[in-house]
C-alpha cells in the first residue's frame, strides 16, 4: 500500500529521515520502499486490520522511532433527535460480526475541495462528492471501510441478511448481478441497498442532492466477502479490506470520525445514538518472560522487555517476580492472540537481526530416505551409459489415458480443475512424457537417449497410490539397433543392481509393435520393454523410431543390492570356443542353455549368446554361442575342450535339429 | 646330424635378423617366427622324441643353449629399439566423448541432500498427492482461506465421497505427517515438486520446486534456525553469505520471518538482481505454530521447533543465470547437456 509522505506528516511530528525509516520499517515491520513523495509498504496480511491506514502506519512508525504520534481527537456534537425515529436496523445473520450505524441530517453535500480530490485520487478512488470522498478519506485514515446510504431513499427498515436465490442486485455502476442465496446483503423493506462489504447499489446512492444519510460501519465474515467477491468478479477496496479482517474497534472509531468531519465541513445535524452499539473488550494474555529467550535465543533484560511493551501500548496488568505477566492487548491488534504472537512483537521491535547464531546438535540419528538414495544411484548408472536425464510435468492427457489401458483394478487420478486438456491426469506412466521429450528434441538431434525417474500415481481400492517409475527411451532410425541397445542397457542395469530378470514376449499391446514384459525370478512383473508402434509415434508427431523401457521401482527397492561381494578370477587360463548354428526361430536361448548345462560339464563356466540374426525368407534364426571353460586346479588341454565341444554339439543336434554353420 | 645343423642355421639367421630390427612391429614378427607358439624352436622337443638318450643329451644341450641365446637376442633388440616418432597435433579435437548428464534439477537435489545431511537433517520422501488436512487444516490455514479454492489449488477429482485430495501446494504439508510418523526430537527436510493453479510465464510455472525443513525438540529455536539457513546458503552458493531477517507472515509459524541473503552478485552494493537493495529474498521461516504441533499430537508446552521453506527453482536460476523457468523445467537436450 502507498502512503503519501505529506499525509503521514500530519500524524507524526518532527523531522524524519524517510530513507532511514523505510529501512527500519523493512527490518522491523513491513518491507518498505521510499519513493520521494510516498512510502510503498507491503503490509503483512495479519497486520492489515491495524496497520493499513495512515493512523495505523503512523503508530507503527511511532513505535520503531520511539516518537509520539498525533492521533485526531474525535469529539462529536449530537442533537437531541433520536436515531430510532427514522428507522430500525435488523441484523439477521451471524456472518455480519458487528453493524454500527449513525444517522446525519440536513447536510449540504457538494463537490469535494481540491485537497480531498487529490487525496482520494492518490489512494485509488475517483472523486464522487464531498460525502463519499470523506468516507473514503476516513477508510484510508483508520483502515475500516464505511458505507453511506441516502436516508430518504430507504423504504422502511434496514436488514442485514442473506440474499434470496434469484434475487437481483443493481450495482452503482449499473451492472445487474444475479444472487445465489449465499451473499450477505443490506436491504430495506423492498430492495437490496448494498452487496455487504463489497459495493453499494443505485437504490440508495448518495448524490449531490442527498440531504440525510445513514452511515454504516460494519464488520463482515472475511470468507463470505472473499467468496462473493470472487464469484461475482467484483473486487473493491472495501472487499479487499474485509477479506483481511477489519477491527470492530476501528470500525466504530471511523464512524465517529466521519460524523465529526461531516459536521465540521458541512454543518450537519448528527442524531443521537449509535445503532448496534456493543462493548468491545481488550484481550488479556498470560505471558512468561522466559519464553523470549526460549523461542528466539535473545537474552533480554526485564527493563528492555517492559520498555518494548510500553512502545507497543501493551499494558502490564499483573506481574510476579518469576517473570509471569498478565498483559492487556490494544483493541486494534487482532493478530496478537497468544504467547508466541507476543514473542514475535517483542523480538521484531528489539531487532530480529540480534538473534544469535547457534549450532544445534541433532538430538537423534539422521538418515536419508532409501528411495531417494537408490534413485541417485540408478541415475549414476544410467548416465554412465550415456543416457541423459529428462524432466517433465507430472500430468498427461485424455489421449494418453486412452492409449495406456490401465489394468481394471486401477484408476487414473483425474484433476478436478485441470489447467489444460494436456494436464488432465496425474502420470501413471512416464512413457508419454518421454515421447513428448523426443518430439521436443528431434529437430536438433538424430538420436535421443533419455531417462526419467519420477512419481506416478493411480487409485487402487479407492486409495491414491504413489510409486516411483523409471523409464528409458531411445529414439533412432534403425529399430533393430534400438532394441539391441535397450536390451544391453537392461542387462547392464540389472547386473549392476544384482537382480536377475527374464523377458517374456507380449502380444497385441496398444502402444508397442514388439514388446516383452520384464519379470523377476518369482514371476513378478516389474516392467515392460518394447518398440513403440507407428500409430502412437504418428500421434506424437515423432519421425524417428522409438524404444522404451519402463520399470516400477517400488518392486525393486528392497531387492537392490548396492554392496557387492568380491569374486576371485580363475587361477588358470580359460579356454573359449564359439559355435554358430541355425535353428527353429521359436526355440529360445534358455532352452538351448538349459540343454547344455544339462550335460553337467563341470569345467563349463559360462554360455554367452553373442549374436542373433534372422536369415531372410526362412523360419530359422542363427545363434552364435561362446562357451567358456576353466579348471580350478590346472591348465586345460585344447584336446579335452574340443572333445567336450563335440559332445555339446551332438546333444544340440539331436535335441533341436540345429544346422551348424 | 641334421637337427644340429638346423639349429645352428636358425641361430645364425636369427642373430642376423635381430641386428637390423627397426621397430616394434618388426620385432614382434621376429618373436613370433623364432619364439612363438608355432615356431620351430618351441616345437623342437617333439622332434627329438625318438633319438637315443646320448643324442638327446647332446642335441638337447645345444637346443637349450640356442633358445636361451635367441631369447637374449630378443631382449637386446627390444632394448635397442628407439622411441618411435608419433605425429600428433594437439589441436586435434580428440574423440567425442558421449556421457549422459543428470538434469540440473537432480544435481541440485543431490547437492541439497548432501548439505543437509552435513548440517544434520534427515532427508525424507513425501507424497505429491496429499489430503486437504495435510496441506491446509493441520497447518492452521483456515477453512475459509483463499488458497483452498479452485483458483489456486489443483484438486483431485474424488472417486468416492471421502476426504478431499489435492496436488500439494507446498512442501510444508509434510510437517505434521512426519512428526506423527517419526516422533520428536526430529530434524528433517523434504523437497520436490509442488503444484498450483497458475498460468505459466518466464518466472512462474504450475509445477515448481520447494524445500521444507523442520526441527522439533525441547529447545530448538530461532538462533538454531539462523545457523542452519546461513550455513545452507553458504554451502549452496559456495560463498560467504550474510543473512538478514525480517518479519514475515505464514499461518503455520509464529514468530514468522522472511530470510534475505546478501546479494551474491554485487556483494550488497546494489545491482539489477537485488533491485539495488543489496539483498535477495530467499526463504520463509519461523517457530512452528503451536496449532501445528497440536495437530501432530505433540505437547506444545514441552516441545517447540522451527521450520523453514524455500523455492528451489529460483535458487537454481540465480546460481546458474537461467532466466526462464520453462527451460529449467524441460527435457531440452541443448539445456541438459550444458550442466
Amino acid at each position: 500500500m502507498k502512503f503519501r509522505i505529506k499525509d503521514l506528516k500530519n500524524y507524526i511530528s518532527g523531522n524524519i529521515d524517510f530513507n532511514k525509516l523505510a529501512n527500519l520499517l523493512t527490518l522491523k515491520s513491513f518491507e518498505t520502499v521510499y519513493n520521494k513523495d510516498f512510502l510503498e509498504v507491503d503490509i503483512l496480511p495479519n497486520r492489515y486490520p491495524d496497520s493499513s491506514s495512515l493512523v495505523g502506519l503512523a503508530k507503527e512508525i511511532g513505535i520503531i522511532l520511539n516518537k509520539k504520534i498525533k492521533e485526531p481527537i474525535i469529539k462529536i456534537k449530537e442533537t437531541s433527535k433520536s436515531k430510532n425515529y427514522y428507522l430500525k436496523i435488523i441484523k439477521e445473520t451471524d456472518q455480519c460480526f458487528s453493524y454500527f450505524g449513525k444517522i446525519i441530517l440536513n447536510i449540504k453535500n457538494q463537490k469535494s475541495p481540491q485537497w480531498l480530490r487529490e487525496f482520494v485520487n492518490f489512494y485509488g478512488f475517483n472523486s464522487i462528492n464531498f460525502l463519499v470522498d470523506l468516507s473514503n478519506f476516513v477508510m484510508i485514515e483508520y483502515g475500516a471501510p464505511l458505507h453511506l446510504f441516502d436516508l430518504d431513499k430507504i423504504k422502511g427498515n434496514v436488514y442485514v441478511r442473506i440474499s434470496k436465490k434469484g434475487e437481483k442486485f443493481l450495482s452503482l455502476d449499473d451492472k445487474v448481478y444475479l444472487l445465489e442465496g449465499k451473499e450477505i446483503v443490506i436491504a430495506d423493506d423492498e430492495k437490496i441497498l448494498a452487496l455487504a462489504g463489497i459495493k453499494g447499489s443505485r437504490t440508495a446512492e448518495v448524490t449531490l442532492e442527498t440531504k440525510n444519510i445513514l452511515i454504516e460501519a460494519a464488520v463482515f465474515d472475511p470468507y463470505k466477502i472473499y467468496e462473493t467477491s470472487r464469484r461475482l468478479g467484483l473486487k473493491t477496496e472495501a472487499s479487499f479490506r474485509f477479506e483481511r479482517k477489519v477491527s470492530p474497534y476501528l470500525s466504530l472509531k471511523s464512524l465517529n470520525r466521519l460524523c465529526q468531519l461531516i459536521e465540521k465541513n458541512m454543518k450537519a445535524e448528527i442524531t443521537k445514538g449509535i445503532f448496534g452499539l456493543q462493548k468491545i473488550e481488550n484481550k488479556i494474555l498470560d505471558f512468561d518472560f522466559k519464553k523470549i529467550a526460549k523461542l528466539s535465543g535473545i537474552e533480554l533484560k526485564i527493563k528492555e522487555f517492559e520498555n518494548i511493551l510500553k512502545l507497543l501500548s501493551i499494558k502490564i496488568i499483573k506481574k510476579n517476580k518469576d517473570g509471569y505477566y498478565k498483559l492487556k492487548i490494544p483493541l486494534e491488534r487482532l493478530d496478537i492472540e497468544n504467547e508466541q504472537d507476543l514473542v514475535e512483537e517483542i523480538i521484531r521491535i528489539y531487532g530480529l537481526n540480534n538473534i544469535p547464531e547457534i549450532y544445534e546438535f541433532p538430538k537423534r540419528e539422521i538418515t536419508a530416505s532409501k528411495h531417494i538414495d537408490i534413485n541417485f544411484h540408478l541415475k549414476n548408472i544410467l548416465i554412465s551409459m550415456g543416457i541423459n536425464e529428462g524432466y517433465n510435468y507430472n500430468f498427461c492427457s485424455d489421449k494418453d489415458n486412452e492409449y495406456f489401458n490401465l489394468p481394471s483394478e486401477y484408476k487414473a487420478v483425474e484433476v478436478l480443475n485441470p489447467l489444460s486438456e494436456n494436464f488432465k491426469y496425474f502420470n501413471f506412466t512416464l512413457i508419454f512424457n518421454l515421447l513428448k521429450s523426443v518430439y521436443l528434441n528431434q529437430f536438433n538431434f538424430n538420436q535421443i537417449k533419455l531417462f526419467q525417474i519420477e512419481k506416478t500415481g493411480y487409485f487402487k481400492n479407492n486409495k491414491v497410490n504413489e510409486e516411483y517409475n523409471l523409464a528409458i527411451i531411445y529414439a533412432f532410425k534403425d529399430p533393430l539397433k534400438i532394441l539391441k541397445y535397450l536390451k544391453g542397457v537392461l542387462s547392464y542395469l540389472f547386473e549392476q543392481l544384482g537382480i536377475e530378470i527374464l523377458l517374456k514376449e507380449k502380444k497385441n499391446d496398444n502402444i508397442f509393435s514388439v514388446s516383452s514384459e520384464i519379470i523377476l525370478k518369482d514371476n513378478l512383473k516389474i516392467g515392460v520393454f518394447g518398440l513403440v508402434s507407428k500409430k502412437i509415434l504418428q500421434n506424437y508427431l515423432i519421425d524417428l523410431n522409438v524404444g522404451v523401457i519402463e520399470i516400477n521401482l517400488d518392486f525393486l527397492y528392497d531387492k537392490i543390492k548396492l554392496d557387492k561381494k568380491f569374486v576371485i578370477w580363475p587361477t588358470f587360463p580359460t579356454i573359449s570356443r564359439d559355435i554358430s548354428f541355425l535353428l527353429d526361430e521359436k526355440i529360445n536361448f534358455k532352452e538351448i542353455s538349459d540343454c547344455i548345462y544339462g550335460l553337467n560339464i563341470k569345467i563349463l563356466k559360462e554360455i554367452k549368446l553373442i549374436d542373433v540374426y534372422f536369415p531372410e525368407k526362412t523360419n530359422l534364426k542363427s545363434f552364435t554361442l561362446r562357451l567358456i571353460f576353466a579348471h580350478p586346479e590346472r591348465n586345460l588341454r585344447e584336446e579335452e575342450v574340443d572333445d567336450l565341444l563335440s559332445k555339446i554339439i551332438h546333444s544340440l543336434l539331436s535335441k533341436f535339429n540345429i544346422v551348424l554353420r | 646330424m641334421r637337427l644340429i645343423e638346423d639349429l645352428k642355421k636358425i641361430f645364425q639367421e636369427a642373430e642376423n635378423k635381430f641386428q637390423y630390427v627397426k621397430n616394434d612391429k618388426e620385432l614382434e614378427e621376429l618373436r613370433i617366427k623364432y619364439l612363438g607358439r608355432k615356431s620351430y624352436l618351441v616345437n623342437f622337443p617333439s622332434l627329438i622324441k625318438n633319438l637315443s638318450l646320448e643324442e638327446k643329451k647332446e642335441v638337447g644341450k645345444l637346443y637349450n643353449d640356442i633358445k636361451k641365446r635367441i631369447e637374449e637376442l630378443y631382449k637386446q633388440a627390444k632394448n635397442l629399439i628407439k622411441e618411435e616418432e608419433i605425429k600428433f597435433d594437439f589441436d586435434d579435437p580428440g574423440e567425442e566423448i558421449e556421457q549422459g548428464r543428470k538434469h540440473l534439477i537432480s544435481q541440485t537435489f543431490e547437492k541439497v541432500s548432501k548439505i543437509f545431511l552435513e548440517i544434520g537433517f534427515s532427508i525424507v520422501d513425501f507424497n505429491q498427492i496429499v489430503s486437504e488436512k495435510e496441506n491446509f487444516d493441520y497447518l492452521n490455514i483456515p477453512v475459509n482461506h483463499p488458497a483452498r479454492d479452485l483458483w489456486d489449488t489443483l484438486w483431485v477429482k474424488n472417486i468416492k465421497n471421502e476426504e478431499r485430495y489435492l496436488f500439494r501446494t507446498h512442501t510444508s504439508c509434510f510437517q505434521v505427517p512426519i512428526i506423527k510418523k517419526i516422533g520428536v526430537p526430529l530434524r528433517a527436510i523434504v523437497y520436490g515438486k509442488v503444484f498450483r493453479y497458475e498460468a505459466t510465464d518466464r518466472t512462474h510455472d504450475f509445477e515448481f520446486l520447494q524445500l521444507d525443513g523442520i526441527s522439533v525438540s525441547e529447545d530448538s529455536n530461532l538462533a538454531h534456525l539462523k545457523y542452519v539457513t546461513r550455513r545452507f546458503f553458504q554451502l549452496f552458493f559456495d560463498k560467504e553469505i550474510s543473512i538478514r531477517l525480517r518479519p514475515g507472515y505464514f499461518p503455520f509459524v509464529e514468530p514468522g520471518l522472511e530470510i534475505d541473503i546478501g546479494c551474491i552478485f554485487c556483494n550488497q552494493k546494489g545491482c539489477q538482481v537485488c533491485k539495488k537493495s543489496g539483498f535477495i529474498e530467499v526463504a520463509g521461516a519461523g517457530m512452528i505454530h503451536s496449532f501445528v504441533l497440536k495437530s501432530a499430537g505433540i505437547d506444545f508446552k514441552k516441545y517447540q521447533g522451527y521450520a523453514f521453506g524455500f523455492g528451489l527453482d529460483r535458487l537454481i536460476m540465480l546460481k546458474h543465470g537461467i532466466n526462464d523457468i520453462r527451460i529449467l523445467h524441460s527435457s531440452d537436450l541443448r539445456f541438459i547437456k550444458q550442466f
